[in-house]
């Protein structure tokens, strides 16, 4: 098998606020392939985005990566200069935001923010920027590309907000794209939009895509594999299909089970009793223990004195639980 | 356009107010003019040519009848109109402050701008420090010990005036003896406008680097340079044009200081003799044309706002 294309080992990225240490990502590992659809799923706040960022190497203090590796395409990327790190971002591995509007400089129009994209990846030149980011605005299912290049962010609406970052996104054809909540702040039908342009670019350019979603339907349409995210760490990963047929993390299948279905209107909402932990004060021993009733019917001791390390129940199935352990 | 009609009834209201103000105060533009001493009869003479025998009300009206029809009144005390004499001493002020004002603009930008990027650096709190002491430092103050150490002390700069009357320079040699002249007013100039612009250019820029925008510049692969430059600063100039439009008024006060301490005959020298020698139309003429100035820059202001913002140009 060939080398993947990004190889996250180990990774910890830890914010060190006045009030201590907060372990936002603490110990997440993952390879994707190319072309590869891979979704990071869990609640706000599990370090979904913080992994994302540490990829790109976009933290900012007081945050900081203290451990771990990100290579990307035999590239280490932690630890790399900025020189290194500004010619990978963009050119070869891009991002799309949650809120797009708030993602595009408001006084500059869309035309010379894809084209910063463009320069960045192909060192074009004016005319011919002018020209590849009416295409891409066209690519990316935009009308009126010629009008909408000169516009600003304020006169796209939200789902228009996102084409155009998704055309930034493109414009360097990057080998993965980085889609953090893209829907998210969208309406549901503009969602289902972004998300079949999503899949439908994937698969026209072949570019890995890691999609991170707190919504599991979302990752559903779209991702081969995924990886559930609790407390700082993945928890759970696994082909799509496998995560919803025979989830083994009794996190995951909380999740599963608090999905609202069409078919059970009527019945009431299951919930996963208690909350996140707060990260600055992370419980010994497996960081979901206080939530999980398996744990509780089985009578494991382990779950409360030591975090669970990583099995492979099935191939390509991976779980942090001492209840598969 | 409907901005400046709004304005007609400020600025007309404004003149009144300060020329009750002024004939509110005490002393009398006759006895300022003629001396303590004067003939009783040589008094009631000057008053009735300038009608200063008639009751204050009648006096206003007719003040206030003469501006309507664009006459600022007439100086007791240099025996011409207000305005000539406004219009004479204006260029020397405005060679102050336009170059001070750009200097400072230049400086307070730059400087603010890397304060932002490397909050809490040394360099941060140095300039932070050094703008604590531009607000701190009164301008008279500041201007007299420049004035004790670069001019009198060190012997580097003429001590005061806007041309050497010793000499009579001609072209060339003439610009530069008056660039001579203008050194010590506008770095004191400089160090009173410099620490808002800094402030507020620092502050904002500080905001704007937390935006979403900008994480999102650097995820396509600008650098930090050309992030701070190229987005943070342009989203930032809306505060930092406000602070300079609004502090034009307030210039104008500190250039009265440093025009005195320097002897620039200039309009600030020029306001506080007309003070001293009761010479009400031209406080009046000043103080009228000051507030025209904040109203027009307020305009300006607004104007260079939809130049620099494309939200405000399309009224969102």
């Amino acid at each position: 098998m060939t080398e993947p294309l990004l190889s996250v080992e180990g990774l910890h990225t830890h914010f060190f606020v006045d009030a201590g240490v907060v372990k936002a990502v603490d110990g997440v590992g993952f390879n994707i392939r190319r072309g590869e659809v891979v979704g990071l799923v869990g609640e706000s706040g599990c370090g979904k985005s913080v992994t994302s960022l540490s990829i790109a190497g976009l933290i900012e203090p007081p945050g900081r990566i203290v451990e771990g590796s990100v290579r990307f395409d035999g590239t280490e990327l932690v630890g790399a200069s900025e020189r290194v790190l500004n010619s990978v971002r963009g050119p070869r591995i891009a991002m799309i935001f949650q809120q797009p509007r708030a993602s595009l400089d408001p006084v500059m129009s869309v035309g010379r923010q894809i084209g910063q994209a463009l320069k960045a990846g192909t060192g074009m030149d004016r005319p011919a920027r002018r020209r590849r980011a009416v295409e891409l605005l066209d690519r990316v299912g935009i009308s009126d590309p010629e009008r909408r290049v000169r516009e600003y962010p304020h006169q796209l609406s939200g789902g228009m907000a996102q084409r155009v970052m998704i055309a930034i996104a493109l414009a360097g054809e990057p080998d993965l794209l980085i889609a953090d909540e893209p829907t998210t702040a969208l309406d549901v039908t503009v969602q289902a939009q972004i998300l079949e342009l999503l899949r439908e670019l994937q698969s026209a350019n072949g570019m890995a895509v890691i999609l991170i979603s707190h919504d599991l339907g979302v990752i559903a349409e779209i991702a081969d594999r995924a990886a559930v995210m609790y407390a700082g760490r993945i928890v759970e990963e696994c082909a799509v299909s496998e995560l919803y047929d025979a989830p083994l993390h009794p996190y995951t299948l909380g999740l599963m089970e608090s999905r609202p279905a069409a078919s059970q209107s009527k019945s009431r909402l299951r919930v996963i009793p208690g909350s996140v932990p707060v990260p600055l004060d992370l419980p010994v021993g497996c960081s979901f223990a206080p939530r999980c009733a398996p744990r509780v019917e089985s009578g494991l001791t382990a779950c409360t004195e030591q975090a669970p390390d990583p099995v492979s129940p099935r191939d390509g199935h991976h779980v942090r639980c001492w209840l598969h352990g | 356009m409907r901005r400046l009609i709004q304005a007609v009834p400020l600025v007309f209201g404004a003149s009144v107010v300060t020329w009750i103000l002024i004939h509110a105060a005490p002393g009398d533009p006759i006895v300022a003019l003629a001396g303590e001493d004067g003939d009783a009869g040589y008094y009631a003479m000057m008053r009735e040519r300038f009608g200063l025998d008639r009751p204050l009300h009648e006096q206003l009206f007719v003040y206030l009848g003469r501006l309507l029809q664009g006459d600022l009144g007439f100086s007791y005390r240099q025996n011409r109109s207000a305005v000539g004499v406004i219009l004479d001493q204006l260029p020397a002020t405005l060679l102050l402050m336009v170059p001070a004002l750009a200097i400072a603009t230049v400086i307070g930008i730059s400087v603010g701008t890397l304060a932002a990027a490397r909050k809490n650096s040394a360099l941060d709190n140095t300039a932070r420090t050094a703008t604590l002491l531009g607000h701190a430092v009164p301008v008279f103050w500041l201007s007299q010990v420049l004035l004790l150490l670069f001019a009198l002390r060190f012997d580097w700069f003429p001590v005061q005036g806007r041309n050497d009357a010793r000499a009579d320079y001609e072209g060339l040699r003439a610009v530069l003896d008056v660039a001579h002249h203008m050194v010590l007013p506008i770095v004191a100039l400089v160090t009173v406008y410099v620490p808002p612009i800094m402030r507020v250019t620092r502050a904002a820029v500080i905001e704007n680097l937390d935006e979403m925008y900008i994480r999102a510049a650097r995820a396509r692969g600008q650098s930090r340079r050309r992030v701070l430059i190229r987005h943070a600063l342009p989203n930032a100039m809306l505060p930092i044009v406000t602070v300079i439009g609004s502090q034009i008024g307030f210039m104008f006060a500190g250039s009265v200081l440093v025009e005195t301490v320097f002897a620039w005959p200039g309009l600030g020298r020029l306001l506080l003799s007309a003070i001293l020698a009761r010479d009400f139309a031209i406080i009046t003429a000043m103080l009228l044309m000051l507030s025209v100035t904040i109203i027009l820059m307020n305009l300006i202001t607004d104007l260079v706002y939809s130049l620099l913002d494309p939200r405000v140009r399309h009224g969102t």
